[in-house]
């Protein structure tokens, strides 16, 4: 990447592997959310329209509208009628809290455990 | 025009005439300052010659330097830049037109309540009229004109340094999609200051003038940021909050993309020319998108991480081909 004077207030690249195990949604969900953590997308902007981005790296309109809902979720985006999806304003931090968590359920699953024990762990730490 | 007249035109336009214009602002009001009235009469309907508006006099001929010194500023600005290349004209024409403004406010103040007892006597004439609605505007026409006649307006290719963007290697089973954005530092700045003088030209000059700056400051700010796209579909742009107008190139048109470096100075800033088919989207100085286009064409637009975006066309590209 080079460097520029201007302040970046977005900068994404979506890439999402067709033949992966990993669901296409939650591809999309997850590099959002490491623009939003990694400071490329600034808060207050809007992503690109659901069926504009379901067009451009020809998936289903729904695949889309899934993966934002899981931002939302998160608390990361607001989906708002006319305007769509917007990034909220504590995005940025909570981006990485909830990267952290996904990596740990990730750690946790890979050594075995399962949803109840997860929960059990993280709940003996509070 | 023979060369030595040419190179006269910079030091003319930059210099001696914002200067001219600042001395006819204060000279005349300054040396007959005691034959004006109290309060002067400052503005006229557009269909009576009677004056429906005045203010004390410092104020009036205030508002005309103050607008005077706005345009000087903005015209003494290309006059500095310009030298290191190529420069937007915007700046040239909103500078003659404000400080030829304030210079025929203040003419006119002066002209037509020179000896009076009260503002309510002064009479614009057709001659006065015509100073005041068409002199700044001809004026910022005809300089404007004159600066792009001697080659102060054009793009030169030169002053782009490109390199090679890197290939993203997109696998078959991969798809993507590149989104990048650019802002001006200074347009919006700009654009709040020409809505600014707009709204007291509105009060102090009436509608038509006024509406004219609002629309320029508008554009300017409009124009002051992109959002590029990049994906199997081609390259978009789109312009300002609400992301319209929106530029495409199809894939199909591309040849080849490069991230590229460029200066404003070097290209000035023609957010606004995107409207007219131009090949160049600069609202910054930095990154920018260039794609070589069929038939020998070029677009470049300002974008941060105009590599990655390259690189996605490029990858694209390939596999069309493929």
């Amino acid at each position: 990447m080079t460097g520029s004077k201007a302040s970046r207030w977005v900068v994404i690249l979506i890439r999402i592997d067709t033949s992966s195990a990993e669901p296409l949604y939650e591809q999309i969900a997850a590099q959002v959310r490491a623009a939003i953590a990694d400071g490329g997308i600034e808060p207050g902007v809007r992503l690109p329209a659901a069926q504009e981005l379901a067009s451009a790296i020809g998936v289903n309109l729904h695949t889309v509208l899934r993966a934002y809902a899981r931002l939302r979720d998160a608390g990361l985006i607001e989906l708002r009628p006319r305007r769509g999806a917007v990034v909220c304003d504590i995005a940025p931090a909570r981006a990485g809290l909830v990267e952290q968590v996904r990596l740990l359920v990730e750690a946790a699953r890979g050594q075995g455990l399962s949803g109840a024990e997860i929960l059990e762990l993280v709940g003996g730490e509070l | 025009m023979t060369p030595r007249s040419r190179a006269l035109v910079p030091h003319l336009l930059g210099w001696g005439v914002p200067l001219g214009l600042l001395l006819l602002t204060v000279g005349p009001p300054v040396l007959l300052w005691g034959r004006l009235p109290a309060r002067v009469a400052d503005h006229w309907g557009l269909a009576s010659d009677v004056p429906n508006g005045s203010h004390p006099k410092t104020i009036a001929v205030g508002i005309a330097a103050g607008l005077s010194l706005v345009g000087v500023a903005l015209v003494v600005y290309w006059a500095r830049r310009q030298h290191r290349g190529a420069y937007p004209t915007v700046a040239l024409f909103l500078g003659l037109l404000l400080a030829g403004l304030g210079a025929a406010l203040a003419l006119n103040i002066t002209y037509t309540n020179l000896d009076l007892m009260s503002w309510h006597n002064a009479r614009l004439g057709v001659a006065q009229l015509s100073l005041l609605k068409i002199g700044p505007l001809t004026l910022a026409i005809a300089g404007t004109a004159l600066a792009r006649r001697v080659g102060l307006g054009g793009v030169t290719s030169s002053a782009v340094s490109s390199e090679l963007a890197p290939r993203l290697g997109l696998a078959d089973s991969e798809r993507a999609l590149w989104l990048g954005g650019a802002r001006s530092r200074w347009a919006p700045p700009v654009a709040g200051v020409g809505l600014s003088v707009g709204l007291v030209l509105w009060l102090g000059l009436g509608w038509l003038p006024a509406i004219g700056l609002c629309c320029v400051a508008i554009a300017i700010g409009w124009f002051s940021s992109v959002l590029v796209s990049a994906s199997a579909d081609g390259v978009a742009v789109r312009y300002g909050p609400l992301r319209w107008p929106v530029t495409r190139i199809p894939l199909r048109r591309i040849v080849r993309a490069q991230a590229t470096d460029v200066r404003t100075t070097s290209w000035g800033y023609r957010g606004s020319l995107a409207l007219f088919g131009a090949a160049a989207v600069i609202v910054r100085s930095g990154t920018a998108l260039r794609l070589q286009l069929m038939g020998d064409k070029g677009f470049v637009v300002t974008v941060d991480d105009a590599a990655t975006g390259a690189a996605l066309v490029n990858d694209e590209l390939a596999r069309q081909r493929r």
